[in-house]
């Protein structure tokens, strides 16, 4: 009863109410953004750090470099560039699942007991480089 | 304690204290949430590149096979004609010095295995038995299982017999019938041998018979109907059992029916051997061979291998490449038999083959014959694959590659090989190329082991 009368004659008692609620409002979303950040940026994080792609076989045909890819990451994967020699080749689009594998095509015209480096880039940026020979 | 109380007021006096806690609380709660989530998924990152470079695959050996290892049978083999002498069916799995005796035999006993023409004797013991099934035991079980006719006329029983893969001259077949009348007083029942050949009956003599059960036989030099001396497949076709009349309270019970044949000496055995087709599958296989090492203690009588046909449900030898058979030298000899382009006939979809070996041409002496090797192996167009796990992880192959100037061939496998251990994995569907190769095999955390043939 005391502490009621004490409260209704507190001229000031709406103010700092209202500004800490304020304040907290504030603070809160600030925090949730933040929070929605932080996951969209580990998510991407996640993605890149688990690709793990190898190339099973390389093979030199007529009409260009056969790489079968396998994926043995934990995402899946798109491989967005071949550079071959340094330079961006035309290729068949390919995507793999999580353990899946296939054929990755790349027109290119090689020369026959060169050696050819070849980069396969994914979407995220992991590269499965290495030199292979031509056969002669 | 003072100092505590004092800022704890002075925390209660700051008008801005809950946001500052809140804005804490939430800040280090997401740094831990990113710290914890980022590291929890490099440490799953980390343990498959760890696991990976753990993994150490070898190819010790990549060869080309035509033939399977063989195949013995796995149990004992079941003598048809003759008698087993000494030994057992593991003393045939290896060629060494044991080995397993049969001899052959002049006499063959036959019993019933399925029901007759007739069923007339109107009583069977236990109840509700077939008939042929109260008197085919061996020994003779008496009155344990019986057929009882309590009629005062004449009724018939006959029963199949046992298929026999008999060979060579039948000298005489005898039937034989088990019986009594059960009781002492007043004058006996009569019952008589009866043989049906050709869809034809013939009985014997009227026999008188006792209160105690008694062997009844009759012998038949030639088949009755016929006239001439008796073929297997008559013998074969043969339907033995009783022709029987009892005499007011006198009953006749017949217990048992059994043939005797009588022949040249010859020796019949039979076993199942039973292909692994999970690793050599039948639709790879391109032909069966029949091996077996023996030794004769006759040199005059010809030895046959055959197999069960399960198509025609006989045994033969057609399609074989050799139907001639083998004369043994009575020192050990090899006979060897290539099924051809017939083997499917005489496998079983589980990979079941039955191989008969039976002797032609009796005569009065009773052969022994000892075998140290009886097997059967497929043969096929296939490649042998040796493969070492060196690492301490155990390895899991997903994947051949057969890899030559022309080809990349990629073959999916399932193979898992524990960590020190090595393996010999067959696949009949793979050929090698016959101009130079390597092989390469991928696990499934993505190592690749290579093998080039020097």
């Amino acid at each position: 009863m005391i502490m009621m009368r004490r409260f209704l004659r507190n001229k000031c008692g709406v103010t700092p109410v209202l500004s800490n609620v304020l304040l907290t409002v504030v603070a809160v979303a600030v925090m949730s953004l933040a929070a929605s950040a932080t996951y969209v940026i580990t998510d991407n994080m996640h993605q890149i750090m688990g690709e793990r792609v190898v190339a099973e076989d390389v093979w030199f045909t007529p009409d260009g470099i056969s790489i079968y890819l396998r994926n043995i990451g934990k995402v899946a994967i798109e491989v967005s560039s071949v550079y071959v020699d340094f330079t961006s080749q035309s290729f068949t689009p390919l995507t793999l699942e999580i353990g899946d594998h296939g054929w990755l095509n790349v027109t290119f015209s090689w020369d026959a007991g060169t050696v050819h480096h070849i980069n396969v880039v994914t979407s995220r940026g992991t590269k499965i480089v290495d030199y292979y020979k031509a056969p002669s | 304690m003072s100092t505590i109380i004092r800022h704890l007021h002075k925390f209660r006096r700051n008008k801005r204290g809950i946001s500052n806690v809140i804005v804490i609380v939430l800040s280090l709660v997401i740094l831990v949430i990113v710290a914890s989530n980022v590291i929890l998924w490099s440490y799953q990152m980390n343990q498959l590149d760890w696991e990976k470079m753990q993994e150490k695959l070898k190819i010790t050996d990549v060869a080309k096979i035509n033939s399977s290892v063989w195949f013995t049978t796995q149990s004992e083999y079941t003598v048809s004609i003759g008698n087993h002498i000494n030994g057992t069916y593991q003393d045939t799995t290896a060629v060494d010095n044991s080995y397993e005796t049969f001899q052959e035999e002049n006499q063959t006993t036959i019993h019933l295995n399925a029901a007759g023409q007739y069923a007339e004797l109107g009583i069977e013991v236990p109840t509700e038995t077939a008939h042929w099934n109260c008197c085919n035991e061996d020994p003779p079980d008496d009155d344990n299982s019986y057929v009882q006719t309590t009629t005062q006329s004449w009724r018939r029983e006959v029963y199949s017999l046992e298929d026999i893969a008999g060979s060579g001259n039948i000298n005489w077949v005898r039937v034989y019938i088990r019986a009594k009348h059960n009781n002492v007083l007043g004058p006996a029942s009569y019952i008589r041998t009866l043989v049906r050949t050709h869809d034809t009956d013939y009985t014997s003599e009227t026999i008188a018979l006792t209160t105690s059960y008694q062997n009844l036989n009759t012998q038949y030099d030639t088949n009755p109907l016929s006239g001439v001396p008796w073929t297997w497949d008559e013998v074969n076709s043969l339907q033995a059992g009783a022709f029987a009349r009892s005499f007011e309270d006198r009953f006749i019970r017949l217990t048992n029916v059994w043939i005797v044949v009588n022949h040249g000496a010859i020796a019949d055995i039979n076993g199942i051997f039973t292909m692994d087709i999970y690793t050599y599958s039948l639709t790879e296989v391109k032909g069966v061979e029949v091996q077996l090492k023996y030794r004769a203690s006759d040199a005059g009588e010809r030895w046959y291998l055959k197999a069960y046909n399960w198509t025609s449900g006989k045994y033969s030898d057609n399609g074989f490449n050799s139907t001639a058979g083998h004369l043994p030298t009575t020192a050990w000899d090899n006979y060897t038999v290539n099924l051809t382009d017939e083997w499917l006939s005489y496998v079983r979809a589980d990979g079941a083959i039955n191989i008969r070996f039976h002797d032609v041409g009796a005569d009065i002496n009773q052969t022994a014959v000892d075998i140290d090797f009886l097997a059967v192996r497929v043969l096929i167009e296939g490649t042998c694959f040796s493969f070492k796990s060196e690492g301490a992880l155990t390895c899991h192959i997903i994947s051949i590659w057969i890899v030559n100037s022309t080809i990349h061939t990629r073959y999916v496998t399932e193979v898992y090989i524990n960590a020190g251990e090595s393996i010999n994995y067959i696949r009949t569907d793979i050929s090698l190329p016959d101009d130079s190769y390597f092989v390469k095999v991928t696990t499934e955390r993505g190592n690749i082991a290579v093998y080039s043939p020097s």
